[in-house]
């Protein structure tokens, strides 16, 4: 449905995306992760017909963004929450989307229902608070019951209770055959909602596959009553151990080769799990060193 | 969470029909009349033919009601003020951001450039008309307090001549709003740049300033004689309506959106 073909862009000699390619299919939800500056944006922005590419093609539904006839019909996209006129009522925000898209100017309203703005429909964007506009933003863009949903940090700055409702849209929406490409910072929202991942640093994309896929390699995370012996007889049996700022022990082998190593030694331990989420895999493809101090 | 379903390739894109210059047009003016910046603009262009008159609907015996004298009075301020229409219209989409929903619903530019200057002329002269007929309600009114007969001469020339000179001023406000992209810029070039021009270019080119002496041209222009010094007037409105919109077009259609 977005099939994304060796697409870059530079600016000057600076390479913001460099040869960057993936596809996202119907029924499946996308996450788009990177550090900041890594290319996200600008790769959404090139997705939407915003900005053209130096290189390299983006298609929805085999068309080029900007030769879609009412783009709002087929993808629904929110970059920026904040890109809406704050002297602008909620409704009628909605109302200039529904003229544009040829929807009856009732669809507004309903559209706030759905999204639970209906109390503030009549207040102005400028008072609304960035969780709102982000559910503003969601409503802009599922006006035209399009196919694709494009969003940019669509989570940020709601509630726990508006990232949970966020994560059922997205997922009804995929399951009701739709098309979700969503970039975000917040790594275990994404884990819980994503099936595909792309990840993108320094402009190329270090990994994507499935989201069983690419945690499949994480590794195990041990911690053990006397982790020194533990680590030494780990050492012993061949696998490289790395100890972790938290005193748990990290290593590439599975969890029941590292439990039996700890049976036969008679270690004791506390924990034996999968080595770390998302959040470690995005350190360890996209290099962030400094922040996985801090992380950890 | 759930894996791939096999969905039908979605191809109705084919048999969306596309948007039309006309609904880009109305949604523009929508646009214009639905944010607080713009009702401002707007109920100050209503108010001051409201104020005027009521001033002059007091001062009868010393002004005799005409339509000649009122819309001296009152049209060239309106004139001033509703091209701040099109200019708000054209700077707010990158004040605002906005220009990330309006060129992500409608990314052919061009289109919708294009349409905003359609729809601040079509919303300038739709205001003029209001206030003409305020204007006329207000004559007609003067003559009844005053008992004297009002005079309606001139009327005919004032309205073709209001609207050339609507037409030029909104297109060159728009345009400075389309090349800069601020507001408190674009309204700097479209009050203050002219003027400047008026004061300093009388001394510097001496004679020679009327090439480029805007005002001028638009006096000309909607006066009862249009065509005289035809090539002064056509050159100060290529320099200051023509050129800024097209410059300002084509930066807008490459501006990037942040």
């Amino acid at each position: 449905m977005i099939n994304v073909a060796n697409l870059s862009k530079r600016y000057g000699h600076y390479v913001a995306v460099d040869n960057v390619s993936f596809a996202c299919e119907p029924g499946t939800v996308t996450g788009f992760l990177g550090p900041n500056g890594a290319g996200k944006s600008t790769t959404l922005r090139m997705v939407t017909g915003l900005t053209p590419p130096t290189a390299g093609r983006v298609t929805i539904d085999g068309l080029p963004y900007a030769d879609l006839p009412n783009p709002g019909r087929l993808v629904g996209v929110m970059l920026d929450a904040a890109a809406q006129h704050p002297g602008r009522t909620g409704l009628e925000t909605l109302k200039l989307t529904a003229q544009l898209l040829r929807f009856p100017s009732s669809r507004a309203a309903e559209m706030l229902e759905r999204v639970g703005l209906s109390d503030a429909a009549k207040r102005r964007v400028g008072n609304y608070s960035l969780g709102m506009r982000q559910r503003l933003g969601i409503a802009s863009a599922l006006l035209g019951d399009p196919a694709v949903l494009v969003l940019d940090e669509p989570a940020n700055g709601m509630d726990p209770e508006g990232i949970r409702w966020m994560r059922g849209l997205l997922q009804d929406f995929a399951a009701g055959g739709g098309t979700v490409l969503l970039s975000s910072h917040l790594l275990g929202e994404v884990q819980a909602t994503v099936d595909r991942l792309v990840v993108i640093g320094n402009g190329k994309i270090v990994a994507q596959g499935t989201l069983d896929e690419l945690l499949a390699g994480a590794g195990t995370v041990v911690r053990a009553l006397d982790t020194p012996s533990l680590a030494a007889a780990l050492a012993t049996a061949g696998l490289s151990v790395d100890r972790r700022p938290d005193g748990s022990l990290h290593t590439g082998a599975g969890a029941e080769q590292v439990g039996r190593i700890a049976a036969a030694t008679g270690a004791v331990l506390l924990e034996l799990g999968e080595g770390g989420g998302l959040e470690e895999l995005f350190f360890a493809l996209t290099n962030s060193g400094a922040d996985v101090k801090v992380a950890a | 969470m759930s894996t791939a379903l096999a969905a039908e390739p979605y191809t109705a894109s084919r048999t969306i029909a596309p948007q039309s210059f006309l609904t880009l047009t109305a949604v523009e003016i929508r646009k214009m009349v639905t944010t607080r910046s713009g009702r401002w603009v707007l109920g100050l262009v209503m108010a001051i033919p409201v104020v005027a008159l009521a001033w002059l609907l007091t001062h009868t015996t010393q002004i005799p009601p005409g339509w000649g004298i009122y819309s001296a009075m009152v049209m060239p301020v309106v004139g001033m003020a509703v091209p701040l229409v099109g200019l708000l219209a054209m700077t707010a989409e990158w004040t605002q951001r906005t220009a990330l929903t309006t060129f992500t619903l409608s990314p052919r530019r061009g289109r919708v450039l294009g349409a905003k200057f359609l729809a601040s002329i079509a919303l300038a002269l739709a205001v003029l008309a209001v206030v003409f007929v305020v204007l006329l309600g207000g004559v007609a009114l003067g003559g009844l307090i005053s008992g004297q007969t009002p005079s309606y001469a001139g009327i005919g020339h004032g309205l073709s001549g209001f609207v050339v000179l609507s037409i030029l001023q909104v297109t060159m406000a728009a345009g400075f709003g389309a090349l800069t992209a601020q507001t408190a810029v674009a309204v700097a070039c479209f009050y203050v740049a002219p003027t400047l021009w008026g004061l300093i270019g009388p001394l510097v080119f001496k004679s020679n300033e009327q090439w480029l002496n805007v005002f001028s041209a638009f006096e000309r222009l909607s006066s009862d004689r249009p065509f005289d010094n035809l090539s002064h007037s056509l050159t100060a409105v290529a320099c200051w309506v023509l050129l800024p919109a097209a410059v300002g077009v084509v930066r807008s259609m490459r501006r990037e959106v942040k």
